[in-house]
């Protein structure tokens, strides 16, 4: 890992945060989840029902993490279901328009949206592919086709989407444990390139990532 | 009108299975002023295949029964794609 002087004195140029006011402590204590952090080796977890009794790490007890330092974003929906499942802003639109108005067609969400219906389509197949919706084909008496859209269980679409983001988030953590090992190595390297080069250059090939641009 | 469409097109099969005949609109309609957003409902079904007009009167359709086997929840969402792209 790298100190804190060394962090301290990158966040000044590096940092997403350079123009936000200055740092405060978060507290956690009122969130409606609780992070907790094994005081004997770096797991951390993160737990959205407390089922009492608190989280243990190979057999002991974890501390409740009450605070944090770095300043965070706080989410926008709209940022999370696009960024975490991939799912537009229009995906949600259809959703909403839908519930407690179906069976609608796509070409009348289209007309209550705005869209086109070919746009509505696709997305209703991105949906699908996302998991949010289910599609399925209606036999039709002159030898055609009605396809159904319909989503999936609410419980089935909680558990699912929990687990998703959790996968993402296992995913987004890996990523910032595999940052903090490569500017490690920078260090250690003592490199004549510029940090920038080196840290990229090292961390594609570490993650398997090529250009990224 | 969500759930109650299906519930409207589930008893529009029930009648039509009960009395082996085509069903009309007014047969739904517990008051005058209903029988007008019945009528559109009819016609709504007729658009997606799921009622088919037989001498002023509609009976329902395959779709419109394999549509009610999918057992519909009150709060899913459901959208009916009757062109869809091949």
């Amino acid at each position: 890992m790298v100190n804190d002087n060394e962090t301290a004195n990158r966040n000044s140029s590096d940092s997403p945060f350079t123009d936000r006011a200055e740092s405060t402590e978060i507290n956690l204590t009122d969130r409606p989840y609780n992070i907790y952090r094994c005081q004997d080796c770096k797991n951390t977890v993160l737990s959205l029902h407390e089922c009492g009794g608190g989280m243990t790490c190979h057999g002991e007890k974890m501390e409740e993490v009450r605070d944090v330092e770095m300043n965070v974003n706080p989410p926008d929906l709209r940022d999370v279901l696009l960024n975490v499942f991939g799912i537009p802003k229009v995906g949600l639109d259809i959703c909403l328009c839908v519930i407690d108005e179906g069976p609608l067609s796509p070409d009348e969400v289209a007309e209550k949206l705005g869209y086109d219906g070919s746009t509505i389509r696709r997305y209703l197949n991105q949906l699908t592919e996302v998991g949010i919706l289910t599609k399925m084909q209606l036999n039709r008496e002159d030898g055609g086709f009605v396809n159904v859209y319909r989503s999936i269980d609410i419980d089935e679409m909680q558990r699912e989407s929990l687990a998703g983001f959790y996968m993402w988030a296992g995913e987004a953590a890996t990523l910032i444990e595999e940052a903090n090992l490569t500017k490690e190595d920078y260090l250690d390297a003592s490199s004549e390139g510029s940090m920038n080069e080196v840290f990229w250059e090292s961390f594609q090939k570490r993650s398997g990532r090529g250009d990224t641009e | 009108m969500g759930q109650s469409q299906i519930e409207l097109l589930a008893a529009i099969v029930d009648r039509y299975d009960e009395c082996e005949q085509p069903v009309k609109p007014v047969e739904f309609a517990r008051t005058p002023t209903q029988l007008q957003s019945i009528r559109d409902c009819f016609e709504d079904f007729e658009s997606k295949y799921l009622l088919a007009r037989e001498d002023g009167s509609y009976r329902p359709t395959v779709t419109a029964r394999e549509l009610l086997e999918l057992e519909i929840e009150d709060d899913g969402v459901l959208l009916l794609d009757c062109e869809p792209e091949e």
